[in-house]
C-alpha cells in the first residue's frame, strides 16, 4: 500500500502544488508552459466555470505528484458531457524513480482518472492533451492514452497589407450571449466540441491573468454575431508568431471568414509578427480555405492524445469529428 | 532449411499464464500490449501453424481469394504471377507465418514484404505488413483469435534486433486490424496520413532551370549513386537502389509505372526521379506520384519532374493528380507551393517493434517515404 496520501485536491494544498511546479521543471520548463503563480493557479483551477480536477499525492506537506485536468463543457452527439484537458502533470524530483515501473505518478494519475472519468453522465468522456514525450511514453504504457492525430500547423507570413481591419471587424473586450446562437449555428457541423458560450470564453479568454487576447468579430447592422476569432501574439511554437487561437465562423459563411482572416492578418501585420499560425482538424473546410489564402501545412513536435471513456468515442472517432482549436489547449 | 512450426497449444497456454504478469513488468512504450484472450472460440488444437514452406502458395492464394472478396468489395483475385513478384522476387525478401486446418487449407496469414531500410546509417529491414488475414467461416475475420493463431508467431519470430531480424513492422492497417495490433502486437501510430493534391491542368509550376526530364523504360546504373547522394536529409527510407526500383516499377506483371528522369542539362548528372500511375489510391481513382526523390542540393529539378507528372495525368485523363508525402520533408513543402493542396486520407500509418523503448514518435520526423514503399498501388 502506498505510504502517501493520494486524494483530491483540498483548500490549501495550492502553495505545496505551486512549489512542487517549482521544483519539477524548474528552469526547464517544457514549450509553450510558464511558471505557475497563485494567480494564474487559481485562474487554472479555482475559476474554471467547469470545475477543478486536481489530485496530489502527499507526502506530509509536500506535493509529491500531481495529476490534474482542466475540464471544458463540451457537446457531444447532442449531450453536454466534458472533456478534459490534461496538465500540470508532474513529480516532485525527489521522489522520481523513472519510468520502468509505474511510480508516484501513475499511481496518482490512476486514482484521479478511476474517479472523475468514466461512461456516465456524471464523468468525464474523454481527457485530452498534448502531452510531453516522456508523459507521452508512460500515459501510452500505464494510463490507455492514444494518439488521436499528429498536428501540422497551418503557417504563413502576414506579408504586406493593411494594418487596420476591414470594415465589419471589430475588437471586442468581452463576449456577450449572442455567442451561444453563432455556436449553435457552427457546431451542428460537428459531433463533439467545447461548447464555446459567454461564460466559457470571457474565462478562457478575457480573464487570464498574463496573456492578453486579441478577439475580433464580424457584426452584421452592429447587432447580430456573424464570426469571431481570437489571437495572441506568442513566440511559442516560432519567434515572432500570431497565433489563431479560435475561429467561429459558420463554414458556408465565406465572406466573414475572408474578413475575420483579414483582420487578424492586419493585427499582425501591425503588431510586427512574422508569422501567423492556424490549426484545423483536416477534414474542416477551413482547413482548405487557409491553404487557398497562402497557408502551408507544416510539421509539429505536438500530437494530441486522448484517453475515451466510452467506447464508441474512441480515438478514430474523434479524430473524424471532434472540433478543437488551440485555445482547447493551455499552450497559448 | 525446414521451416518452423509452433505447438499451437503450448503457446497459448503459455500465453495464458502470461497473463498473472504484473502490469509493472512491462515497460511503457511497449504500450498496452495484451496476450491473447483466455476464452477463444475454437480449440487451437484444431490448427497446424507454422512458417511459409515452398509450395505454401497454391493454398495461400486459395484462401486469399476466398476470403477476401467477403470483405473487400473493390477485391481483384490475385494471380500467383503478382505473388511471386511480391514475395520470391522482391530483394528485401519475405516473412510469412500460416494457420493450417488439419486438412490443409490456410485458415490465417500473416505476412511481410521486407523492405531494405537505411536507418540512421545503419542497414536494416523493416517488415511492410500486407495481405494478412483470417477466414471469417473458421471463426476468424478479424477477431484476435484466428487472426493471432499466425500474427504473433510471426512478430516473436521476425521482430527483434537486425541483421538477423526485422526492428519495425509497418502498414496502413484498416481499424479493426490497428485496434488489434495495438492490443497484442504493439502497434502504434504514426501519423494520420495525409495527401497532397493537384488538378493537374491548373497547375503553375516555376520554372525548372537547366534541368532536362526524360521518360525511360527503366532505372539506369547511376541510379545508386544517385540515391547515396538523395538520401542524406532523411534518417530512413527505403534504400532505392535499382535492384528495389527495378523489382518496385519495372518488373511487377501485369501493371505499367511511368518513370521520369531530370538530368542537369549539360553534365546529365541525375538530380532526380519521379514515378506515375494511374490508379485507385482511397477509393479514388487519380494520376498518382508512386516513387519521388531529389537531389536535396538541385531542388529547381523538382519542377520539372512535377511538370512531367501533370503531363502524364492529362494526358490519361486523371482529374487529380495526388501523392503521400511525409510532413517534415522538403517535398511536402514543395508540392504545396507549387499548387498542391493537402487533404486527409483515411489511412493512418502504424507500426510496431517488440524492441523495449520502440516508439514512433521518432519515426514522424526521421522517415522518409511515398507510395513505394506501400503494396496500395
Amino acid at each position: 500500500m502506498s505510504k502517501y496520501e493520494i486524494r483530491a485536491y483540498r483548500p490549501g494544498d495550492e502553495a505545496a502544488i505551486l512549489a512542487t511546479f517549482a521544483r519539477a521543471f524548474g528552469e526547464s520548463l517544457p514549450p509553450g508552459t510558464r511558471p505557475r503563480t497563485m494567480a494564474d493557479w487559481q485562474w487554472t483551477y479555482a475559476a474554471n466555470p467547469a470545475g477543478m480536477r486536481v489530485w496530489v499525492a502527499m507526502d506530509g506537506d509536500v506535493a509529491a505528484a500531481h495529476y490534474a485536468s482542466q475540464p471544458n463543457r463540451a457537446r457531444v452527439d447532442g449531450e453536454v458531457r466534458v472533456f478534459a484537458q490534461i496538465v500540470d502533470s508532474m513529480v516532485h524530483p525527489d521522489y522520481r524513480r523513472g519510468l520502468r515501473r509505474p511510480g508516484l505518478f501513475i499511481e496518482t494519475a490512476q486514482k484521479m482518472l478511476a474517479e472523475t472519468c468514466g461512461p456516465s453522465p456524471d464523468k468525464d468522456l474523454v481527457t485530452y492533451g498534448w502531452p510531453t514525450q516522456t508523459a507521452w511514453r508512460a500515459g501510452m504504457g500505464y494510463l490507455d492514452y492514444e494518439m488521436v492525430r499528429r498536428e501540422s500547423v497551418l503557417t504563413r507570413p502576414p506579408g504586406e497589407g493593411p494594418e487596420t481591419f476591414p470594415e465589419g471587424v471589430t475588437a471586442c473586450t468581452a463576449f456577450d450571449e449572442r455567442v451561444r446562437g453563432l455556436y449553435e449555428r457552427c457546431a451542428s457541423e460537428w459531433k463533439a466540441s467545447t461548447i464555446r458560450d459567454e461564460t466559457y470564453l470571457n474565462w478562457r479568454v478575457f480573464a487570464h491573468p498574463d496573456r492578453p487576447y486579441r478577439a475580433l468579430l464580424r457584426t452584421r447592422r452592429g447587432d447580430e454575431l456573424l464570426g469571431y476569432a481570437v489571437a495572441r501574439a506568442s513566440d511559442w511554437p516560432m519567434p515572432g508568431c500570431t497565433v489563431l487561437c479560435d475561429w467561429l465562423v459558420p463554414p458556408a459563411d465565406v465572406m466573414t471568414g475572408e474578413l475575420l482572416l483579414e483582420g487578424v492578418l492586419a493585427d499582425a501585420r501591425a503588431a510586427g509578427r512574422t508569422q501567423l499560425l492556424a490549426l484545423f482538424p483536416q477534414w474542416s473546410p477551413w482547413f482548405l480555405f487557409f491553404q487557398d489564402r497562402g497557408f502551408l501545412v507544416t510539421a509539429t513536435d505536438y500530437f494530441m492524445s486522448g484517453r475515451n471513456n466510452h467506447p464508441r468515442h474512441d480515438m478514430f472517432w474523434l479524430r473524424d469529428f471532434w472540433w478543437y482549436q488551440p485555445i482547447d489547449l493551455d499552450l497559448v | 532449411m525446414s521451416a518452423r512450426r509452433l505447438d499451437v497449444g503450448a503457446t497459448l497456454r503459455a500465453a495464458r499464464k502470461s497473463r498473472s504478469v504484473e502490469p509493472a513488468a512491462l515497460s511503457p512504450p511497449r504500450g498496452r500490449c495484451q496476450n491473447p484472450p483466455a476464452a477463444m472460440d475454437f480449440d487451437p488444437g484444431d490448427f497446424v501453424v507454422r512458417e511459409y514452406e515452398p509450395g505454401d502458395e497454391h493454398a495461400i492464394l486459395a484462401a486469399f481469394n476466398r476470403v477476401f472478396p467477403q470483405i473487400d468489395r473493390t477485391f481483384e483475385p490475385r494471380s500467383l504471377e503478382e505473388w511471386r513478384w511480391r514475395f520470391e522476387e522482391n530483394p528485401g525478401g519475405r516473412r510469412i507465418w500460416l494457420a493450417f486446418t488439419r486438412e490443409g487449407d490456410v485458415v490465417a496469414q500473416q505476412a511481410a514484404m521486407r523492405i531494405r531500410v537505411l536507418h540512421h546509417g545503419e542497414n536494416v529491414r523493416w517488415n511492410h505488413i500486407v495481405d494478412s488475414f483470417a477466414d471469417p467461416k473458421r471463426g476468424g475475420g478479424l477477431k484476435p483469435g484466428v487472426f493471432l493463431l499466425a500474427a504473433r508467431p510471426f512478430h516473436d519470430t521476425y521482430g527483434g534486433h537486425p541483421p538477423d531480424k526485422e526492428p519495425c513492422m509497418y502498414g496502413f492497417p484498416v481499424r479493426r486490424a490497428y485496434r488489434i495490433g495495438q492490443k497484442f502486437l504493439y502497434y502504434q501510430t504514426v501519423r494520420n496520413q495525409n495527401e497532397v493534391r493537384a488538378n493537374p491542368a491548373r497547375l503553375k509550376l516555376d520554372a525548372s532551370g537547366a534541368v532536362d526530364v526524360e521518360e525511360v523504360r527503366s532505372f539506369p546504373p547511376e541510379i545508386d549513386a544517385f540515391f547515396e547522394r538523395a538520401r542524406r536529409p532523411h534518417g530512413a527510407l527505403a534504400v532505392r537502389d535499382r535492384a528495389f526500383l527495378d523489382w518496385r516499377f519495372v518488373r511487377r506483371p501485369g501493371v505499367r509505372y511511368r518513370i521520369a528522369l531530370a538530368r542537369k542539362r549539360g553534365s546529365r548528372e541525375l538530380v532526380g526521379y519521379a514515378v506515375f500511375r494511374k490508379a485507385t489510391f482511397d477509393l479514388k481513382e487519380g494520376g498518382l506520384v508512386m516513387d519521388w526523390l531529389l537531389d536535396p542540393d538541385e531542388r529547381a529539378g523538382g519542377n520539372a519532374l512535377r511538370d512531367w507528372l501533370a503531363s502524364c495525368a492529362r494526358e490519361e485523363n486523371a482529374a487529380q493528380l495526388r501523392g503521400i508525402f511525409p510532413e517534415p520533408c522538403a517535398d511536402f513543402r514543395e508540392f504545396q507551393q507549387a499548387g498542391f493542396r493537402v487533404h486527409p486520407t483515411s489511412y493512418f500509418l502504424s507500426a510496431g517493434s517488440n524492441l523495449p523503448g520502440f516508439h514512433t514518435l521518432r519515426m514522424y520526423w526521421d522517415w522518409y517515404y511515398t507510395l513505394a514503399e506501400f503494396d496500395l498501388a
